[in-house]
């Protein structure tokens, strides 16, 4: 039988079947190319005639509505659900509902449950205050830091691919890694503390990643260090697409190095800068893979999720839907900054 | 001294390198020793030897150690520690070394260097 299907011959009479078909359906259609069209297209039209022209893109669009409502909608939805409701299972037959119980089990001095003084407040306004710092700090100096970087390269310097490549590798490195390897510096009996004693410039080690002193710093450090590179390609690409006339004209006007630089290469380059902005709050506040890796001292908005969830180690009554209530919090932030950065690129493009 | 300066530092046809040069080029080899050092270093740290690796060896090329045994007496006069040079390689892993692996070994010339240094174990 299937031989019968796979054979050419009948893969022939198949498609003059179709043909037919076709040509039946297209009896109103006139000229001899229309009608050719027509008969091999017939199920299209066909369709077009049963749904009508204004409903046919949807029914185009179905499956990967379907794939995308299955994958990205459903979850959160699914995740909306957690957070109105109590349990430890994932199935909703056996999670209470419980309104706004998660939101006042991490934002308010009382817990609710007990009536005694709320850990949980405690924790999670800790991980939202240090993540906001972090985000206050990160982003800006790491701007600071790759704009200068690709200024230096976009000039005529010897070697330049070996510098970009140099700048930008980082950023191909996996966040584990980039862990790792500042883990072998920065622990205790790190590199760091080794070359600083062997200078004696500190007289014991430091664990360089915990000390609530330097936990910040280094977080940070390791963030930019991991991530600059970038945002110093999307403003180095930016650099290049400013005019080189401008430059030209300013160079016969006998324009000074630093004014060319503020009177034509930031202006210019602000709708990029806006975007780096942007992207790299939003990556800023979603922060996790290198700290959780690194064990920083603090816990960052994203792990402080994770480590309610269940995910990893006892899974507790409350967790998941703290944790999905965290989770909408930061969505929230989030979509926020998105919000901010449409309004602010539309003013530039009415500029 | 100026002109000695000048007279190496020009060039042929090119401008001199401005104060922009020095910065840019600063920058770039501070970003090198900041990027590119550290995960040279972890791919040195790739073919250290095991035991310079649980001494937390911090050195850019793997170079091992020359080793040398060391052992702490209590005596009359107090602590004491001796460096003992010209050992045998196997003294220093003795701990690792089966009972029939002791024995084939002739302890003798450990006792031979201790007498030399005037001191017992």
């Amino acid at each position: 039988m299937f031989d019968a299907v796979l054979n050419l011959n009948s893969w022939f009479l198949f498609f003059a079947l179709y043909l037919v078909v076709g040509f039946i359906l297209a009896k109103d259609v006139y000229g001899f190319v229309p009608k050719l069209m027509s008969s091999i297209g017939w199920p299209i039209e066909f369709t077009q005639k049963l749904f009508g022209t204004k409903s046919l893109p949807y029914l185009f669009l179905f499956p990967n509505i379907l794939i995308f409502g299955l994958f990205t909608f459903l979850p959160l939805f699914m995740n909306f659900g957690f957070s109105v409701t109590d349990g430890t299972s994932i199935n909703f037959e056996n999670r209470a509902f419980s309104g706004l119980d998660n939101l006042a089990r991490i934002t308010q001095e009382i817990q609710i449950d007990t009536g005694g003084i709320n850990v949980e407040n405690a924790k999670f306004k800790s991980a939202l205050y240090d993540t906001f710092v972090f985000v206050i700090l990160q982003v800006p100096i790491m701007i600071l830091i790759a704009l200068f970087t690709a200024i230096v390269l976009n000039r005529e310097v010897i070697g330049r691919g070996f510098w970009r490549a140099v700048f930008f590798y980082p950023v191909m490195l996996s966040p584990v890694v980039v862990a790792f390897l500042w883990t072998l510096i920065l622990k205790r009996q790190g590199m760091l503390s080794q070359i600083l004693i062997d200078w004696n410039w500190i007289s014991e080690p430091i664990q360089w990643l915990m000390d609530p002193n330097w936990t910040m710093f280094w977080s940070i450090f390791v963030y930019t260090w991991a991530h600059m590179g970038f945002y110093m390609l999307i403003l180095l690409a930016g650099l290049q697409s400013i005019p080189r006339d401008l430059y030209e004209a300013a160079q016969m006007d006998g324009t000074s190095e630093r004014r060319v630089f503020w009177r034509i290469t930031l202006p210019l380059l602000m709708p990029i800068l806006l975007v780096v902005t942007v992207l790299s709050l939003i990556k800023a506040v979603q922060a996790f893979e290198e700290l959780y890796a690194l064990q920083v001292g603090w816990i960052s908005l994203v792990s402080y999720i994770v480590e309610n969830a269940g995910i990893r180690g006892q899974k507790t009554f409350f967790g998941l839907g703290i944790a999905a209530m965290a989770s909408l919090i930061v969505a929230l932030i989030l979509i926020v900054l998105s919000l901010l950065q449409f309004y602010l690129t539309r003013r530039q493009v009415k500029l | 001294m100026t002109d000695v300066i000048k007279f190496f530092t020009r060039r042929q046809g090119k401008k001199k390198a401005s104060l922009t040069d020095w910065i840019s080029y600063g920058f770039l080899f501070l970003g090198f020793l900041i990027i590119f050092l550290p995960v040279l270093w972890l791919v040195m740290n790739s073919v250290k030897s095991q035991f310079l690796l649980q001494k937390y060896d911090t050195n850019f090329l793997p170079m091992d150690y020359e080793r040398i045994a060391r052992a702490t007496t209590y005596g009359p006069d107090g602590k004491d520690i001796l460096i003992m040079k010209d050992l045998e390689p196997w003294v220093m892993f003795w701990k690792n070394l089966s009972d029939d692996e002791r024995a084939e070994k002739d302890v003798s010339t450990i006792s031979k260097i201790l007498v030399e240094m005037n001191t017992t174990l």
